[in-house]
Formats: C-alpha cells, structure tokens, sequence
C-alpha cells in the first residue's frame, strides 16, 4: 500500500476535486437569476450630470497633499483658493487633501447608509458616494460590481435628519441625499474625527428596496448536499456506535450480524469484525493474552 | 546526498484524518449563519453558506473515514496545520463567491483566509450593503482562526517537536498553559467564551442605548466582540470602529483587543494568582515595552504633523490606532488614506513597527512576537557584552518565563530565523505591490507589514481593484504570516517528498 501510486492516485483525486469546486462555484454564480438594478437614475445637480472623480486626479492630488511632503503646502493653498464655497466634493477628494478642505463648505451627494446614531442634539450619518450610492445602487442581484465603498461621516443637527427615510443595507438603497456643511478635518466633537458639519439635507432621491429572485438551482443544489452529508454523516455515526476501535487490531462489532438496532454489548451479541465466531457465554470478548 | 523518504499511504491517512477534523468543526461553525439567514429570509445567503458548510463536512467525512491507529506525530502535524489553513479558506471562500460581491474565487479566498488569519481585510464589493449572515461568517471564521491559532500553538508547536527544529517561540518559551490537549482547550474555550460573552452583553446594551435596534445592535456587537478577541477586524460597516462615534464602544473593544493579544499563558497565570510572576516575563515586558515606545512615537509624530490641536482627540485616536497595530486587530478609528496622507511620516512608521511586532505568543495577535524581539534584543547585548569583555570571560544572558531560564544559542537562532524571515516577507510583499503598480514603497511596505502581521490596516491599496497577482501575493502572506512560517515550510518540505521522495520498502 506504500507504493508511488496510491499516493500519487490520492493527490490526483484531490486536484480533481479542487477544480470540480471551482467549475461548480463558478457555474452557480453564472447561473443566478438577475434582478433590475436600483441605479438612482442620472443624479443631475444645478442643471449639470453629477460626475464621478477621476482616480488619477485623486491619486496626484493625494501624493502632492501628503503631509511634510515638499509639496503639501502649496498644494493646500491652491485647492483652497480653487474652492467654490458650496461646490459639490466627493469622499476621495476630502480624504487626499483634507487640510486643503478644512473649514470650508462643501456640497456632498450620496447615499445615507449603515445606521442612524442619534446623540443630544443631532445624529450622526454614514455618507457613501461611490459607484454603488450614485451610479449602480446596491449589488443585489444585477451582478454590476464597481468596487468597495467609500463615503464620510456626517454630523446631522435637529431639524436636518429627522425626514430621512431607513438607511441603505442589505435588502435595501437608502435616501440619495445632497448634504450642505463644513468639512472640519479633525473634529473635537468627534474625538478627532474627520466629519462634515451639515447646515442642510436635501433628499434627491427616496430609498427603495432591493432584493433579488431566489436562485433555484442554488437552493436545490444546497438541500440535495446536506442531505446527503447528513445521511453519510448518519450511517457513519451509526457505524462507529457499533464498533469498538481496537487500535491496531480491527474493530469489534457489537450486536448479532443482521441484527438492526444497537444492542449493548453483552456476552454473547459481541463477535469479531475479521468474522471470528463471537466467544462463549461467560468469557469477556476480547484475546486472551499469552501468559493468562 | 541524503534520501528524502516519500510519505506513506498511512501519513496521508493521519494527515486527512487531521484537516478531517478541523474542517468538520469548520463546516458545523458554517451552518450558524445559514440558520440565520434562513430565519431572516435570506434564503440565497443560507443556500451558499449551506454549500459551504456540506462541502466542508463531506470533506470532513472523507478525511476521518479511516481512524488511525498510531498518533499524528509532529511533522504530520505540521503539515496537518498548514493544509487545514489552506482548505479551510478555500472551503469558507465557497459561500463568499457564491454571494456575488467578489471577482472571483481569489477575490474570495482572498476574503476567507484574512478572516480565517485574523487580518480582517477584504475585498468585497460593496460591503455596507451586504447580509447580515454573510458578515457573520466572516466574523465566526474570524473566531476559528484565531483560537485555532492558539491550539495550534499550544499543542501541536509547543507540544512535541524538536527544539532544533521549532521555530515557533512558543515551543521555546518552556510553558504550557495545561498539562494536555483536553485540558487545554476546555481552558481556551472558556476564557474566550467568557471574554466574548461579557464583551457581546456591554456592546449590546452600549449600542442599544446609543439608539440602534435590538438586532442591529447584537450583529454589531457580535462582529465587534469577535473581532477585537480574535484581533481580526472584519466589521458590518465599511467605517470599522469610526462608525459607532463612541467613547464607550472603543472602551470595551480597546479591552477586549488587549485580552486577545495577550498570551493564553499569561490569563492562566492571572487567573490562578501568578500575576506578579507573569509581570516579570520577557515577553510581558518587551510588549509593555514597545507599546510605551509606540504610542510616545504615534502621539509625538501627530503633534509634530499638527495633525491634532485637542489633546483628548490626540491621545483618542493616537492610541487605538496604535493599540489596533500592536494587538494587530485592525478596527480602525481613522480611515486608511488619512494615515498616508494626513498622519505626517513618524506616526505611520511606528505603526508599522507595531503592526510588525505584534502581541504575544499563545495568543490571537499576530507579527513576529514580543517574545522573539526580546530575545534577539538580548541576544545582541550578549554579543555587545562578549565583545567588550576579555575573551576568557563567560557571558551568560538570561530571562524570565515562568523561571529564571539561560538564553540557548537555539532559542537566539530560532528567534532570529523568524525574524529574518518576517522582514524578507515584509519586503517581498512591498516589491510585489510596487511592481504591480498599486502604489509607492512606502504604501506597499505599510500593506505587506499589515498583512504578513495579520493586522489588517490598510492605506488604500487592498481593496477589489487591487492587481491579481497582489492579491495572490498578499493570501499567501497572511497564510505565512498566522502559521508563522514553520508549518507552511514543513508542508512544502512534505509535498516534495511526495513528488521527488524515494519510497520504504
């Protein structure tokens, strides 16, 4: 049995195993039944179509911002002095040059997700502006993945937060908001958080559900594996009460051969799995041992 | 030339019968959140984590088919450990793919062996929308992980093997939580249980009264109490610990990140009134040690960045965040990019010190140890005091652990091997991320530290848009990184003799 094949055979039958896993796996996701994206529609603001920012923008505008880097100071002083007061930003853009936006006011749009956390006087808001709050809605069944989330928290006063509907999670979109407030990069109030202040929420768009049809062939796929594990897992477990492991020397049955139900071992209902007869009334079952 | 003797049939079956096990207990732990999807109606969710949980246990049937008659021994061991790791994320990236958030199943697997590792990243797509049952099994595996890691570490690295060859400092250390593997793993089930059912119960009720609904609150709860115990740091909320705006959750979550990064050793000897003998170890000392060192580097860094003008914001953020490096829990209260760009060059660099040194062994953290940073420190002022000295003059170097112990050339090589191979690792990751194009050095160093210390922070670079072969690269790292090297070199050792082996006749 130590021979080159059988482990050899062993590894083959777990490769192949490997990539049925992956066939399947991969085969189910094609399979899944699509569901109408939630998409929010063009979000349009102040006449013009909201753009997305540039990720390459982004990634100068936070090597040039970087702190003690040569360039922080400059780059600071000319993104505040490009700042409109109330221009719309987005989450990337705070993030990379949040000393250039420090203390200025800020338009934000995007999606109320997560939890409403409300404290004395306020509450504080999850913002997401990225391509699942503003282009695609939430990956529920349309299958269009457009990267991980990103967004700001936001400081809502009373009187700003109390119209907003249930907040964006699984099985649903939350409200598409316009948020005016004031970036404050490192917020006393906040523990040194990075927040925007909101003066105003203006809802755009209302949250809606989001759910997808059942996958059939999954569902089916994943009670035909149970069961059958289940089953496997069952007859194993009803075999090992039956027997004894005897290290190094096969096993012991318990209970008369054909026999259906699990009989205590007893005198003469115990018999040898290698087919010896089961010993006689009165002796304990097990070899006697040289010398006894 | 020496021989190398092919695994036998038998070795296989011991093997198996090992992964068997690990992935049974893996594939009960899936059905949890497949029942709670299924009673939230999340009846696709419960058909994937179902899969998940009938492909790990029909495995588990398959490995344990043939019970062995002799013991697993420790090489076997080794082996059985770093395959477990292995299947086990390949298994729990089964339910992630079939969600549809991931690119693929490296996107997944990429998923499964951070939680699995306790580095808490991911690669999802569009994570503050996703079920609760899936988060749930990112934070369970979490929980496996982690606590595997210290049986493993306490019964399989400190359990047996040869000195010469345990690169593990725990099998150095000469100290075992329990006199066997009953005993010890009763006593990990019941002090993690217990630090996570008081940690569940005071996040609960602080987030209940922080205004958010009963079952919100418990899935928070739950996700953050796991995660701080095992150092993971996989939250429901893209935000991680950011989101909650609360002094009080950071407080609890704080403890309970300290809890996990200490060593089992070290709650045995609170527990059983040896606290005044536990201060005085190495290890206990050398993380006290660094963290002061740490959090005076992060604090002096952000004053010095005029990064913070309120001192209670400064000190907030400038110790969790250290806190989260040096457990290498990963729940952050400052949102990755800021550390690159807003946190100045000092206090970014003593966390990655941090992240790379990590907690304590026999613990959930991971990085490459206090305990074999202090005995590499000691081993080098031994090398100082033996150069300054005359050449007939003894110099013995010594330690606490448990006892008074003398510092062996073995126990300095093992340490300093372990080392050498966590900072090749460091770099390897960083030059990785630096060919692929995801960022500059000192991004992809901050990444590759964090994930071969099973940390978790991030700057930015990880994420679903990553390169493959970054992605590729950083798996195997955190892999590396949580099975600190040993039981993943046995394993490639193993497959060779597989290959190239010469069979006993």
């Amino acid at each position: 049995m130590s021979g080159p094949r059988p482990v050899r055979l062993v590894v083959l039958v777990v490769v192949l195993a490997f990539v049925a896993v992956l066939v399947g796996v991969r085969a189910l996701v094609r399979a899944a039944p699509t569901a109408p994206s939630l998409a929010p529609g063009a979000l349009v603001l102040d006449g013009a179509p909201l753009a997305a920012p540039d990720p390459e923008e982004v990634a100068a505008l936070r090597v040039a911002c970087r702190r003690g880097s040569s360039t922080f100071a400059e780059t600071v002083a000319r993104v505040r002095a490009e700042h409109v007061a109330g221009s719309v930003v987005d989450s990337p853009t705070v993030l990379a040059c949040p000393a250039g936006l420090d203390g200025l006011e800020v338009r934000l749009v995007g999606e109320v997700v997560g939890d409403v956390l409300p404290r004395e006087g306020g509450a504080w808001l999850t913002i997401n502006d990225d391509a699942h709050a503003r282009e695609v809605g939430p990956l529920v069944g349309h299958g269009t993945r457009r990267g991980t989330n990103r967004g700001l928290a936001v400081w809502a006063p009373d009187g700003t937060h109390e119209r907003l509907g249930a907040p964006g999670r699984a099985g649903r979109r939350g409200d598409l908001v316009v948020v005016v407030g004031t970036v404050r990069r490192a917020d006393s109030d906040d523990g040194g958080g990075l927040t925007v202040r909101a003066s105003a929420i203006e809802v755009l768009v209302t949250g809606a559900r989001a759910s997808a049809p059942l996958h059939r062939t999954q569902a089916v796929a994943a009670v035909v594996a149970l069961t059958g594990v289940a089953i496997a897992g069952g007859l194993r477990l009803r075999g090992a009460r039956r027997t004894i492991p005897r290290p190094g020397a096969g096993r012991l049955r318990i209970g008369r051969p054909g026999a259906g139900r699990l009989r205590r071992a007893r005198p003469g209902n115990v018999r040898l799995s290698a087919g010896r007869p089961a010993p006689p009334p009165g002796t304990t079952g097990t070899a006697p041992r040289s010398g006894s | 030339m020496s021989v190398i003797r092919r695994p036998a049939v038998e070795d296989l079956r011991l093997i198996a019968w090992a992964v068997g096990r690990a992935l049974g207990l893996l594939g009960l732990v899936m059905l949890v959140p497949a029942a709670v999807a299924l009673a939230l109606g999340d009846a696709d969710g419960a058909s994937a984590l179902a899969l998940g949980a009938a492909l790990a246990l029909g495995l588990a049937l398959v490995g344990t088919r043939d019970r062995p008659v002799r013991p697993l021994g420790w090489a076997n061991g080794l082996v059985a450990v770093a395959l477990s790791w292995l299947v086990g994320a390949f298994v729990a990236a089964v339910p992630l793919a079939l969600s549809g958030r991931y690119g693929g199943m490296l996107a997944a697997g990429f998923d499964a062996m951070s939680a699995l590792t306790t580095t808490g990243l991911s690669v999802a797509h569009d994570l503050d929308h996703a079920p609760a049952a899936l988060i749930l099994h990112l934070a369970l595996l979490q929980l496996v992980g982690g606590f595997g890691t210290v049986v493993t570490v306490l019964v399989v690295l400190v359990g047996g093997g040869p000195r010469s060859v345990a690169l593990a400092a725990a099998a150095e250390r000469g100290e075992r939580t329990h006199p066997n593997v009953t005993h010890t793993v009763r006593f990990i089930v019941r002090a993690a249980g217990g630090h996570l059912v008081v940690g569940v119960a005071a996040l609960t009720a602080i987030l209940r009264l922080d205004g958010l609904e009963p079952g919100r609150a418990l899935l928070h709860a739950v996700t953050l109490a796991s995660s701080a115990l095992s150092t993971g740091g996989v939250t429901v909320m893209r935000g991680s610990l950011a989101h909650h705006h609360s002094a009080a959750v950071e407080a609890v979550v704080a403890a309970l990140m300290i809890a996990g990064a200490l060593s089992f050793g070290l709650h045995v000897a609170l527990w059983s009134g040896r606290g005044a003998e536990a201060l005085r170890h190495l290890e206990l000392r050398t993380l006290a040690l660094t963290t002061s060192a740490g959090l005076a580097l992060v604090l002096v860094g952000l004053v010095g960045a005029g990064v913070h003008r309120d001192a209670v914001a400064l000190v907030r953020r400038g110790a969790l965040m250290l806190l989260a490096a040096s457990t290498t829990t990963g729940l952050t209260v400052v949102d990755g990019t800021l550390i690159a760009t807003d946190w100045g060059a000092l206090a970014p660099a003593a966390l990655v010190a941090a992240m790379a040194i990590g907690g304590m062994t026999a613990s959930t953290a991971g990085g490459i140890k206090a305990f074999r940073i202090g005995v590499v420190v000691k081993t080098i002022g031994a090398d100082v005091r033996r150069a300054l000295l005359p050449g007939s003059a003894l110099v013995v170097a010594s330690y606490r652990a448990g006892r008074r112990r003398v510092l062996d050339e073995d126990l300095s090589r093992t340490a300093t091997t372990v080392l050498i191979l966590h900072l090749a690792t460091f770099l390897l990751g960083g030059v990785v991320g630096l060919l692929t194009g995801a960022g500059d050095i000192t991004d992809t160093l901050f990444e590759s530290v964090s994930v071969t210390a099973n940390a978790g922070l991030t700057v930015g670079i990880v994420g679903p848009d990553m390169p493959p072969a970054l992605m590729a690269t950083h798996l195997v790292q955190m892999w590396l990184g949580r099975l600190e090297f040993v039981a993943v070199l046995a394993l490639i050792a193993w497959t060779i003799a597989l290959v190239r082996g010469r069979v006993d006749r």
